[in-house]
């Protein structure tokens, strides 16, 4: 679909790095569940080692290191414990960004907001120093970024971050099993999608491989304002922007009641199914500023703290 | 608005149509979505829904406006030049009948006319030309100009009074034809009451505005009123008409001379007549009737009329041998014969002055007085008449005759044994020939009625003959002015022959206005169009030679009928050879071509948008 160039500077990404400075103040929640290395990170992990700060203890055991051993607790039990604290730890960051036609509908499109978001979170990542993985898709998981795990990459993650060109048509039910049979480790999975052109069974089939404790999966529904007040009327072919296929209807306000229910029941369906599975549901408007509206949303819902 | 091509008118047909191409298959605007997943399951709606509601789109309407523009440039439209800026020329047609004069509704049908037009002269643009036509039983042109001469217009408008009991509508239609200019759009405005004369359906070159003044009013007339003299008694005949729905019981009085003879009640059934007649005693010279017809048109409520007309002669016969001519001449009516022997004949004599014919019987004067002339067998001495030596007469006896007051006589068996043979002049005609002598000669020279017999009288058997006595009676009648008719309906057109000595002839109207003619041999009046009495007098050097009244009535069986009349038909066609109105109207198809295509290609960016 060929683009005006007023709309293609619209929807062109571009790097704030200001904004990226502000952003760095932020840190992705991440379950304590997902397996980490812990000689890096900013994430509370699950593994309680010895510690210099206290809120555990065990038995000592052969080969600890004396320095972890509580005398004082010694002194009154008379038994040797060794003191055990929270550790840290990093974690896979997975952005999976949708790229299929159906993400270029719009001003600002929906591309561009994901753009920005798997940026955004990237950028945070690599700031804590977690493991990022940026897989574009369409039908088939395309080539990926990553991992990377520096914020000496973070140029080349914000270059194919910007390359990502619109391909064919969405399939996220098999990419997602796909992507959950590949890596294995699990991690923090973020999807940014419309989700378009997949059942909601089908997106409940992917999330069903992708489950806690080794997934945390946040889905970010992208959703142009247009889609759920669509202005239109009268007599239109609609043509799919996927698909090519086209549907005469004559619209009036009976089928725009109907169509404003079927995106209604759909969004909740999407939504269940992400509870069912573990799986966070956030719903963007694509007309939201990141910063202004995006990041305090995503703050709200404790994605990010 | 004309159509040069009227059949082109069938391709809107178009439209229709291109109404049904849109039903059956509306043109869609393609529109892209994200996705049809959530558009595939809004209720599906079954197509010919649509054909029950057409789609008022934008392209629908570009669509039936592209098709009705060319439908009707097919159809060659042209239109009058006013509309397009030219100057516009309005011929109006006021009836000026008597019917007319009715009043309806507080003023009459004329002054509401009179109204209308001034209407139309206020209405009048810059260079717009208005003419007015007054149509009664002749059309005359009465006024004409542009707006400038707007109180001329209205001071000849004023002048116009309802009258005469005819509406050449006909005629009024043609002048106003001849009065449009051709480089001119222009229309005909008839301002009537209906009253007129069936017209045929006929085409006229400019668009006729007929516009019908007044409504159904009931109305009583004398529309018949006549008299003869038969054995010392005066017969008097009246018709009387009721228009109107409803019977009517009314009184009719009949006066003889200005005093009232008798008064008879009379009901006339509805939309009916009835016949009158009465017996009375001979002397009266004039009658009128008058009836009380309570209605909104009083002119016809009354009827005049002359009691047997006469015009006498004063004819002066000379001649030494004139008992045959006295016997003849004394069975004309209204002939007063004073005779002289050729030796007493005066030219200058009083006899000779009061003359209105002069029969000269085997004499010629030296010089020929001022009246009618009846020159019998002239002498060869003759100055004025040029007559050669006698010849033989003829073996032969074949006649020639021709003329209207030789028709029906016969001269055979009549001896005519001495004949002089004259030398024709240029102004006289021959009548009656023998053998190709001529026999008896008429002509006109200046004012001056003369008729030549060439033969001699009295050596004739001619006298003793039925025919003579026709022969002189006719020749009489002939040279003279003949009577006026007992009474004329109004606009009729008199017909006078004054008296040769007649220098100048006065018309005075019923309301006492003069009008004074020329005296010609024959004269045309066709002022007479009020009811009344009209006073004809014949004057001469001397004085008045004739004075008499002529009665003038306007109840006839359609101008008193005031019930509407269907107006007639007329077709406004345009001839191909007619340059005149062709330069007067304007093509407009190629405008309305013009605008269709502009309308398609909007509709072709509208399209690819």
């Amino acid at each position: 679909m060929r683009q005006s160039p007023r709309r293609a500077a619209e929807n062109t990404f571009i790097v704030d790095e200001d904004f990226l400075q502000r952003l760095e103040r932020l840190n992705i929640q991440a379950k304590r569940t997902l397996r980490g290395n812990p000689a890096s990170g900013e994430h509370p992990s699950r593994q309680q080692l010895p510690t210099a700060i206290v809120n555990d203890h065990r038995p000592y055991s052969a080969g600890d290191d004396y320095r972890h051993v509580d005398w004082n607790a010694y002194a009154r039990q008379e038994q040797v414990l060794v003191k055990l604290g929270d550790t840290e730890q990093d974690i896979d960051v997975h952005l999976l960004a949708d790229a299929s036609r159906s993400m270029s509908w719009g001003t600002p499109s929906k591309l561009l907001m994901a753009q920005q978001l798997v940026a955004a979170l990237g950028y945070l990542a690599l700031s804590q120093s977690d493991r990022v993985r940026i897989t574009p898709f369409s039908n088939i998981a395309l080539p990926s970024f990553g991992p990377a795990q520096s914020k000496g990459r973070l140029m080349e993650l914000m270059h194919f971050v910007g390359a990502i060109q619109p391909q064919k048509q969405t399939a996220l039910g098999p990419v997602l099993k796909q992507y959950a049979t590949t890596h294995g480790r699990g991690g923090l999975l973020v999807i940014c999608s419309d989700l378009l052109n997949d059942a909601p069974e089908a997106l409940d089939e992917g999330l069903r491989l992708l489950t806690p404790p080794r997934w945390q999966v946040l889905i970010m529904h992208l959703i142009d304002p247009r889609e759920l007040q669509p202005d239109l009327e009268g007599a239109l072919d609609l043509e799919d922007s996927e698909t090519g296929q086209r549907l005469a209807l004559t619209i009036d306000t009976d089928v725009l009641t109907a169509y404003r229910q079927n995106m209604f029941t759909w969004q909740e369906q999407l939504a269940n199914s992400c509870a069912r599975r573990g799986a966070t549901y956030a719903r963007i408007m694509t007309d939201w500023p990141l910063e202004r509206t995006v990041v305090p949303y995503l703050r709200a819902r404790q994605i990010l703290q | 608005m004309a159509f040069a091509l009227p059949l082109g008118l069938l391709a809107l047909l178009a439209i229709p149509i291109i109404i049904i191409l849109h039903l059956i298959r509306e043109r869609r605007k393609r529109v892209m979505v994200p996705s049809l997943i959530h558009w595939r399951k809004v209720p599906y709606r079954r197509p010919d829904n649509r054909m029950h509601q057409l789609p008022l789109t934008l392209l629908l309407l570009l669509h039936i406006i592209a098709a009705g523009l060319l439908g009707i440039a097919l159809a060659q439209p042209q239109i009058a030049g006013a509309v397009l800026g030219r100057a516009e020329q309005t011929v109006v047609i006021v009836d000026t009948s008597t019917s007319m004069a009715t009043v309806d509704g507080g003023s009459t049908r004329f002054a509401q006319a009179q109204n209308r037009v001034r209407d139309l002269i206020s209405g009048m643009g810059n260079n717009d030309r208005l003419t007015v036509i007054a149509a009664g039983p002749s059309a005359q042109i009465v006024a004409a100009g542009e707006q400038g001469d707007a109180p001329l217009i209205e001071a000849a408008l004023d002048e116009l009074i309802p009258g005469g009991t005819r509406t050449n509508i006909a005629d009024a239609i043609t002048l106003a034809e001849t009065a449009l200019r051709s480089d001119q759009s222009g229309q005909i405005v008839v301002l009537t009451d209906s009253a007129v004369p069936t017209i045929p359906a006929r085409n006229v070159i400019t668009p006729v505005d007929w516009q019908t003044i007044g409504s159904e009013q009931p109305n009583r007339a004398i529309i018949a009123f006549a008299s003869r003299e038969t054995g010392g008694t005066l017969q008097v005949y009246a018709r009387v008409a009721n228009y109107a729905p409803s019977p009517f019981d009314t009184q009719l009085e009949l006066y003889g001379d200005e005093e009232l003879v008798e008064t008879r009640n009379i009901s006339i059934e509805a939309n009916g007549e009835t016949e009158l007649t009465w017996n009375l005693p001979s002397g009266y010279a004039e009658l009128r009737a008058t009836l009380d017809g309570n209605d909104g048109l009083s002119q016809d409520d009354q009827a005049l009329l002359t009691v047997a007309p006469t015009r006498t002669i004063n004819t002066l016969l000379v001649s030494d041998s004139p008992d045959a001519l006295q016997r003849a001449l004394s069975a004309v009516s209204g002939v007063s014969i004073e005779t002289v022997a050729s030796i007493d004949y005066d030219g200058a004599s009083e006899l000779q002055q009061r003359a209105d014919l002069t029969i000269f019987d085997g004499f010629v004067p030296p010089e020929w007085p001022s009246s009618a002339l009846l020159v019998i067998n002239p002498p060869e001495s003759s100055n004025l008449i040029e007559v050669l030596p006698s010849t033989p007469r003829p073996e032969r006896r074949a006649f020639n005759q021709r003329g209207a007051i030789l028709e029906g006589l016969s001269f055979e068996g009549i001896n005519f044994s001495s004949i002089r043979r004259v030398n024709v002049p240029e102004w006289a005609t021959t009548q009656l020939t023998i053998e190709d002598i001529p026999l008896i000669l008429r002509g006109r020279e200046g004012t001056r009625e003369i008729a030549i017999w060439t033969f001699d009288l009295h050596s004739s058997n001619l006298s003793s003959r039925l025919t003579f006595p026709l022969l002189v009676s006719r020749t009489v009648r002939d040279l003279n002015a003949t009577p006026l008719p007992p009474a004329l309906q109004a606009g009729e057109e008199l017909q006078l022959f004054p008296n040769s000595r007649t220098t100048e002839v006065e018309i005075i109207d019923p309301s006492g206005q003069v009008e004074r003619v020329a005296s010609r041999t024959s004269l045309t009046v066709e002022t007479l169009t009020q009811p009344g009495w009209y006073r004809i007098i014949e004057q001469g050097r001397e004085g008045p030679l004739f004075d008499n009244r002529i009665a003038v009535n306007t109840g006839t069986a359609l101008e008193s009928d005031l019930q509407p009349q269907s107006a007639p038909t007329f077709s406004h066609t345009i001839t191909q050879s007619d340059d005149m109105i062709e330069r007067r109207m304007a093509d407009l198809w190629p405008w309305l071509v013009l605008a269709a295509l502009i309308v398609l290609a909007f509709e072709w960016g509208y399209v690819l948008r």
